[in-house]
């Protein structure tokens, strides 16, 4: 009896360790790459790029990191699948942390999609390092680093 | 900061940036998804007491007693005669337009 209770209390000891593992392996994965993320349903998203133009299709044709303090600050987004009812979130951060701007987009991509975000700062960007961190349906598919000088 | 940290030269502190005029805006070459439904309004009940009329009732409700109409279109399968209702009905109560 006792042999059988330490036996069942091992397994599930395991089992709870195996969990765990499982997802922080998921988070590693999803935070920091900016390279293509697959969620739970077939849309995903195959890139992000930082730019300080788009082009006419939405797309930043010419990739930045770093930005000068007046211009405005382009994400596109470009999806791959068919979705009803997507949402996209892009959140920028500053270097200590704080929120510089959170926006929502709920798209219905049918296809190859390219969704844009931008920002811009009338008063002009801090100098820093920024963060900008894109999410689909909740879930964090890729982020970018840059800077303002 | 404290004399000591002035004295020995201790860390500035960084003003806070502010971002509190930043703009933002985003567009999509994918369409919008349909928004969602709105909240379907909770439904209103009212059970009928001696001495109702929906006219009465339209005025305690509505605060316009020409309003019964709406209460009497609502409620069509359980009211016949609009001049008859009964003690005990369970009327709903249509939110006011």
């Amino acid at each position: 009896m006792t042999t059988r209770f330490w036996l069942a209390a091992a397994c599930a000891l395991t089992l709870a360790t195996g969990t765990a593992c499982n997802r922080d392996t998921a988070d590693d994965t999803a935070a920091g790459t900016g390279t293509a993320t697959t969620t739970a349903s077939e849309l995903r998203v195959d890139e992000i790029r930082l730019g300080n133009a788009i082009g006419a299709d939405n797309r930043v044709a010419t990739e930045s990191d770093d930005f000068a303090t007046n211009e405005t600050i382009y994400a596109s987004i470009r999806t791959a699948g068919t979705a009803p009812n997507a949402t996209l979130v892009a959140r920028w951060t500053f270097e200590d942390g704080q929120v510089v701007s959170e926006d929502t987009r709920t798209i219905a991509p049918n296809g190859s999609d390219v969704t844009e975000f931008h920002i811009t700062n009338p008063n002009g960007w801090p100098a820093g390092n920024y963060k900008l961190e894109v999410m689909l349906n909740g879930q964090s598919v890729g982020s970018k680093d840059f800077e303002v000088k | 900061m404290g004399l000591l940290d002035k004295l020995f030269g201790g860390k500035e502190e960084k003003p806070r940036a502010d971002f509190s005029n930043v703009q933002s805006g985003s567009s999509s070459t994918a369409p919008s998804a349909p928004s969602a439904q709105p909240a379907a309004a909770p439904k209103r009940t009212y059970t009928v007491v001696s001495g109702d009329s929906l006219s009465k009732i339209a005025k305690r409700e509505y605060g316009d007693a020409q309003k019964w109409k709406a209460i009497y279109e609502a409620n069509r399968d359980k009211i016949s005669n609009p001049d008859l209702i009964h003690p005990g009905q369970v009327l709903t109560i249509p939110p006011a337009s």
